[in-house]
């Protein structure tokens, strides 16, 4: 049953079909065989010879030998038997020697068509599938009961290369672990095979013409001058491409039902409401093709109309004058109903229900030929304007008959981009592989805002095209620059060993620019250690940090280091008072659009994404706008004003807030450990009414941050005076204290209520004003150093 | 060599006639579209390019009788313009068809004229 038969018909004739692969071959034996058919004629007519028949015997044979091999060599069809030789592909076939080894095998699959598809794509190369079988016996047999199997489950009319190149693989017991380094997965291979098929299908019917009424077809139409001019004709465009794909069963049903609404009597109009991006404008195309097709079942009075797309800005461009707009729509639809083979579909419906720049509002005109339904209508908007139109006329919202058309799922989406890479490839000269099309769903999901899916996988699948390598491949690497470049959203470069060790010593590097806090910083870097390691919950951001203590403790200052040490300085930090946001109405402010505030939490983070985000003071923000930061704490989401989700996830939010404050410092006062006592003041700010136990709850971590010591503030100004240093540095210059000079420094900047902040002030007033007048009185030159004492520092405060 | 002799006939006797034959009635259907004769069959007297078909409410009875003339004028130019497409559609079918029906007779036959041409000129017949 697996056992090749090299002798066999099927074989022997794939073998002596290889002579007719050459086209240059083909066209010269047509040539022949023409040019045999004249001259027996003349022979026969003009000279009278018998041997005209022999030249005429001649052309017949190759005439025969010609359409057998376009019939079948070149294209032959499975066989009746259970051998195998009866369903592998032609160019296997053709490939295979008298006794083929499972090695023979590995070097050809990918030479074939289908085994090559798989090889760019999937990586499936000659290489990998050489080494597959050094592990195996050189008996080809398994491998091609293997491949039956395959066959089965992704439904392929023969076995070719593709699936041999997956048996390969699934035959050597190491399968699963190469997938896994490949990140790939059984099924997603089987998926490619799937994805040759269906391409290959699609090739096969582009040659078969398409019926779609002929030349006398629009003969009982009426001419259409103004819609012509005003309109773009979908079907027209339709005719002579290939047909649009419809993949999703839900497609399917909407076009269904628009089949239904226009072939019965009543409202002929149907509004397709959904998301920009949900597919609203492939489902009217579809439409426009199912009803151009001769051989669709669908009723006479709906097959071959021509869908007309009605342009809002042409029109006003044409009609000249606003006022006049109404006169030439009425012109229009006129003109389309007498035509008796419109109908008109009005694309971003709600331009044609409202005044403004590039809108107007015919609202007074198609109100009743949507009522009367004499002319049939298809309209596409999102719901929201959809929503808008029905709160100002109710009248417009019930004569429309509504099909809400969804966002595709995973599974649907890939399935399209599959169906659009071929035309990618073509105009942009590019190869893409499986990863850029998952990336392509994985980045556009958590980063496109403006579009639902497929929309939105599709348009960064394209514009990484632009990104391709010099091989030519589109991979994950080009989508995420097409993300950056097009979309201006920062991608995080991805984790070498610099960062994993950075990560392992956070806290070293934290330190490095703030005192103290050890809990804290400890608690926060565990929590980011265990995200970077992969543990975390992908659907939740990165830590949820509230940071509670006293003004001056460093809350503020963890954040920023935060920023620079997890995201290495690439990140950026997000930082909103909450003290501006203390009544109801500031909660929009929060989720504005970007187009209407740049500075809104939602339109940074949209453009950020991996960022600290830092809410400051989170004790006086209105409630409602707690209620809202919830789903972001919960599931990293947050909706703004358009309804579009924006994702936190590639974030870490940090609260800070004062509220308990004096409580902590009677706590340290007291000599208790902060760690012991932070539930208890929790619960504190709880009954306080401060916050609500569900809001806390959805933090990581609580960090208390404790009043800072005399000590601590000395080792302040070690880190300020180090700044200061820094500073100077392009001069060569030092600054050094001594001892004295620091105490006084931190007698006269230690305030326990405001923590760290006077001292930076301190350290403007005496060490930064000493050294300028000693820079400009020419004491001090490039490559100097000055020793600040006591004296000095008391000097200056006077 | 004797294989792939056997593998041509059994070919040309079995699917590679019932191709053909398939393919020929494709071409026939093709051209029916294309000539879109069901279509022009069915709307034989409707108005030509829709030219004068419409009908107002409460006219008076001399523009109703203005309109029935108008659009039975636009019904004959219709006609008229469909009689002369279906004509020219049925004669390029008829000859398609005749064509092809030849063809299909000719090709059982078509493997024995090599031989019977062989016959013909150790024969020395001649035209």
């Amino acid at each position: 049953m697996n056992q090749f038969r090299y002798y066999s018909l099927r074989a022997s004739e794939a073998r002596f079909g290889r002579f007719f692969d050459n086209k240059a071959i083909r066209f010269l034996i047509w040539f022949v065989t023409i040019a045999l058919y004249g001259l027996a004629i003349f022979v026969l007519w003009y000279l009278h010879n018998s041997l005209g028949w022999l030249l005429c015997s001649l052309a017949i044979v190759l005439t025969m030998l010609m359409i057998w091999a376009n019939g079948e060599l070149l294209h032959p069809a499975i066989g009746k038997s259970d051998n195998i030789t009866d369903v592998l592909s032609r160019d296997i076939l053709v490939l295979l020697n008298r006794k083929p080894t499972s090695r023979k095998l590995a070097e050809i699959v990918c030479k074939t068509q289908s085994g090559g598809f798989l090889a760019m794509r999937y990586a499936i190369t000659p290489t990998l599938l050489e080494l597959c079988v050094a592990d195996l016996s050189e008996d080809i047999e398994p491998i091609f009961a293997k491949a039956r199997e395959i066959q089965q489950i992704t439904n392929s009319e023969q076995i070719a290369g593709a699936i041999l190149s997956v048996a390969i693989l699934e035959c050597n017991p190491k399968c699963e672990t190469i997938l896994k380094r490949m990140r790939l997965t059984i099924d997603d291979l089987y998926g490619g095979i799937i994805w040759y098929n269906y391409l290959h299908g699609l090739v096969k019917n582009m040659r078969k013409p398409r019926h779609t009424g002929g030349f006398a077809r629009d003969l009982m139409f009426g001419y259409t001058p103004t819609l012509q001019e005003t309109a773009v004709n979908i079907s027209r465009m339709r005719e002579g491409v290939i047909k649009e794909q419809v993949h999703l069963a839900a497609h399917d049903e909407i076009i269904e039902q628009m089949i239904q609404i226009f072939s019965n009597t009543g409202r002929q109009n149907v509004a397709l409401i959904g998301p920009e991006g949900s597919g609203r404008a492939t489902i009217v195309t579809a439409f426009a093709d199912k009803i151009l097709e001769s051989e669709s079942k669908i009723s006479s009075q709906l097959k071959y109309r021509q869908i007309f797309k009605l342009d809002a800005a042409a029109l006003i461009g044409m009609a000249g004058k606003r006022g006049r707009v109404e006169t030439l729509v009425r012109d229009v639809l006129t003109e389309g109903y007498m035509a008796k083979n419109v109908i008109i579909w009005l694309e971003n419906a709600q331009l044609f229900f409202e005044d403004g720049e590039g809108s107007v509002d015919i609202a007074n005109t198609l109100l009743p030929i949507l009522e009367g339904g004499k002319l049939r209508i298809i309209l596409t908007m999102d719901e929201q304007r959809y929503l808008e139109i029905s709160a100002r006329n109710s009248a417009l919202a019930n004569a429309l008959n509504k099909i809400m058309v969804h966002e595709a799922n995973e599974e649907e989406t890939m399935r399209i981009m599959q169906d659009h890479v071929p035309e990618f490839e073509y105009d942009h000269n590019v190869i893409y592989t499986i990863w850029a099309l998952k990336e392509a769903y994985r980045l556009s999901e958590r980063y496109v805002h403006d579009l639902v899916m497929p929309g939105r996988a599709l348009n960064l699948l394209e514009a990484a095209a632009n990104h391709a390598g010099e091989d030519k491949f589109v991979t994950e690497e080009s989508v995420q620059a097409a993300i950056e470049k097009t979309y201006g959203v920062k991608m995080q470069s991805t984790q070498t060993n610099e960062d994993k060790e950075r990560l392992l010593h956070m806290e070293e590097l934290i330190h490095e620019r703030m005192i103290d806090q050890e809990g804290a910083v400890k608690a926060v870097s565990d929590a980011l250690r265990r995200s970077a390691a992969g543990v975390r919950n992908e659907h939740r951001p990165i830590g949820t940090f509230l940071f509670m203590g006293p003004t001056g403790v460093g809350k503020t200052e963890l954040a920023k280091a935060l920023s620079d040490v997890y995201f290495n300085g690439e990140g950026t930090m997000i930082r909103i008072d909450l003290n501006e946001f203390v009544s109801p109405d500031d909660v929009e402010r929060l989720i504005e659009d970007g187009a209407v505030n740049e500075l809104s939490l939602t339109s940074q983070v949209m453009k950020h994404p991996f960022a600290v985000v830092l809410l400051d003071e989170i004790e006086k923000a209105h409630p409602q706008v707690l209620t809202t930061l919830l789903q972001l704490l919960d599931e990293g989401i947050l909706r703004d004003v358009r309804n579009r989700e924006v994702s936190f996830r590639d974030t870490i939010v940090i609260c800070t807030s004062n509220a308990g404050a004096n409580r902590i410092r009677e706590y340290i006062d007291s000599g208790k450990d902060l760690a012991e006592v932070k539930e208890e003041l929790t619960n504190e700010l709880i009954h306080q009414g401060d916050f609500k136990p569900e809001f806390l709850n959805r933090f990581d971590e609580i960090c208390v941050f404790k009043p800072l010591s005399k000590e601590d503030l000395r080792s302040i100004v070690d880190l300020i005076i180090n700044g200061v240093n820094k500073t100077l540095e392009n001069k060569k210059m030092n600054v050094v204290l001594n001892d004295e000079a620091k105490d006084l420094l931190v007698e006269r900047g230690y305030d326990p209520k405001l923590g760290a902040r006077p001292m930076r002030r301190i350290v403007q007033q005496t060490v930064e004003n000493i050294v300028a007048k000693a820079v400009l009185s020419g004491e001090m030159n490039d490559g100097d150093s000055i020793m600040i004492n006591a004296a000095m520092i008391k000097e200056s405060l006077d | 060599m004797v294989m792939l002799m056997v593998g041509f006939l059994s070919w040309w006797y079995t699917r590679g006639w019932a191709n053909f034959v398939q393919k020929f009635i494709n071409k026939l259907r093709g051209m029916a579209d294309f000539f879109s004769l069901g279509l022009l069959f069915k709307t034989f007297f409707a108005p030509f390019r829709q030219l004068d078909a419409y009908t107002s409410n409460n006219a008076s009875l001399q523009q109703q009788f203005h309109e029935f003339f108008d659009k039975l004028l636009s019904r004959l130019v219709g006609a008229v313009v469909r009689f002369l497409v279906i004509i020219c559609g049925i004669i390029s079918l008829v000859a398609t068809m005749i064509g092809g029906f030849l063809a299909i007779c000719i090709w059982p036959v078509m493997p024995i004229l090599p031989i019977v041409g062989i016959i013909l000129t150790m024969t020395g017949v001649a035209l």
